[in-house]
């Protein structure tokens, strides 16, 4: 009695030491699968990732400066404040990851208007006619044209912004290839100067 | 395209000097290390730069525990003198950079 107690509990124990090394084997596959999963999932949800989506600069024409009258017209760009005094095709260089935005305000003396905001997200280009100010807004008018679809006037403009997006990639490419020969350095520096000690060891030693 | 990598060729005449006081010792390894080092960091510190709205002192910031923990591995000393040489050639070109091309740091 006591001997098929003993082989059935050992059966038992066979079959469930069985049981838990197939269940750590399909984990194992399953963590595979899982870690692909989140390796790659970045891919086809363009994740936003330096260098995700190719964008092309876009310009904001600004028209008729002069209506604003006493008010001096800011841009911000970043943390640069620059003044226009006349009618000006601002350009927004294209970002590929966060999108490069400006804020465009009015100010005179202590009174300020609200601000107008346009980045390269979109890909359209701005046309801004200024009207005047009215109590604390800007009145314009604003005309959009995307950047793939434009006429004659704003292909010129897209191909001039496709060139320097052009340039601006080479120069990218560059910077990620020197980073990379200069890692690439480093580590051989490393290797070669651990052999060299190594070396340099067993030389003392003898 | 090429007058920006004047700007590695100005981190590395600025900071190598610097960087070789604190290991004097090791003078000689100070230069390859330091010219690889910043072909390593500096480009990818622009490319940063240009790409995301950050202040140029958070970025710097990164830059100078990557260049520590490099200092830590190539040469003798501890991690308080690999960063306290990291700082002070990184704050030199920083403040450098920040007077030639009057960019702001914050």
């Amino acid at each position: 009695m006591l001997r098929i107690l003993y082989n059935l509990n050992k059966n038992f124990l066979t079959i469930g030491t069985g049981m838990v090394y197939y269940l750590l084997r399909v984990l194992r596959k399953a963590s595979y699968l899982i870690f692909g999963f989140i390796l790659f999932f970045g891919l086809p949800a363009s994740a936003d990732m330096p260098g995700n989506t190719p964008r092309s600069d876009v310009t904001v024409t600004i028209k008729n400066v002069q209506l604003l009258g006493g008010y001096v017209l800011h841009v911000l760009d970043y943390d640069k404040d620059i003044i226009i005094a006349h009618d000006t095709v601002y350009n927004i260089y294209a970002s590929r990851g966060v999108p490069h935005s400006i804020m465009i305000w009015a100010v005179q003396n202590s009174s300020t208007t609200d601000s107008l905001f346009f980045d390269e997200f979109q890909q359209n280009n701005y046309v801004v006619e200024l009207k005047g100010v009215s109590g604390k807004n800007i009145l314009y008018d604003l005309k959009q044209t995307p950047v793939s679809t434009g006429d004659a006037a704003d292909s010129l403009v897209n191909g001039a912004a496709d060139v320097s997006l052009a340039d601006i990639w080479k120069t990218n490419e560059l910077l990620i290839g020197i980073s990379f020969v200069a890692l690439l350095g480093l580590i051989f520096y490393f290797l070669w100067r651990k052999k060299k000690k190594g070396k340099g060891n067993i030389d003392a030693a003898l | 395209m090429m007058a920006i990598f004047q700007y590695l060729f100005y981190s590395i005449l600025l900071e190598t000097p610097l960087v070789m006081l604190f290991y004097r010792r090791e003078w000689k390894n100070v230069i390859p290390v330091e010219i690889l080092l910043n072909s390593f960091t500096w480009p990818i510190l622009s490319l940063l730069y240009f790409m995301y709205p950050h202040s140029l002192l958070q970025f710097e910031a990164g830059v100078v525990i990557a260049e520590a923990a490099a200092f830590k591995v190539f040469f003798e000393g501890s991690w308080i003198k690999a960063l306290l040489a990291s700082f002070s050639a990184n704050a030199t070109s920083l403040l450098a950079g920040v007077w030639i091309n009057h960019l702001s740091i914050f």
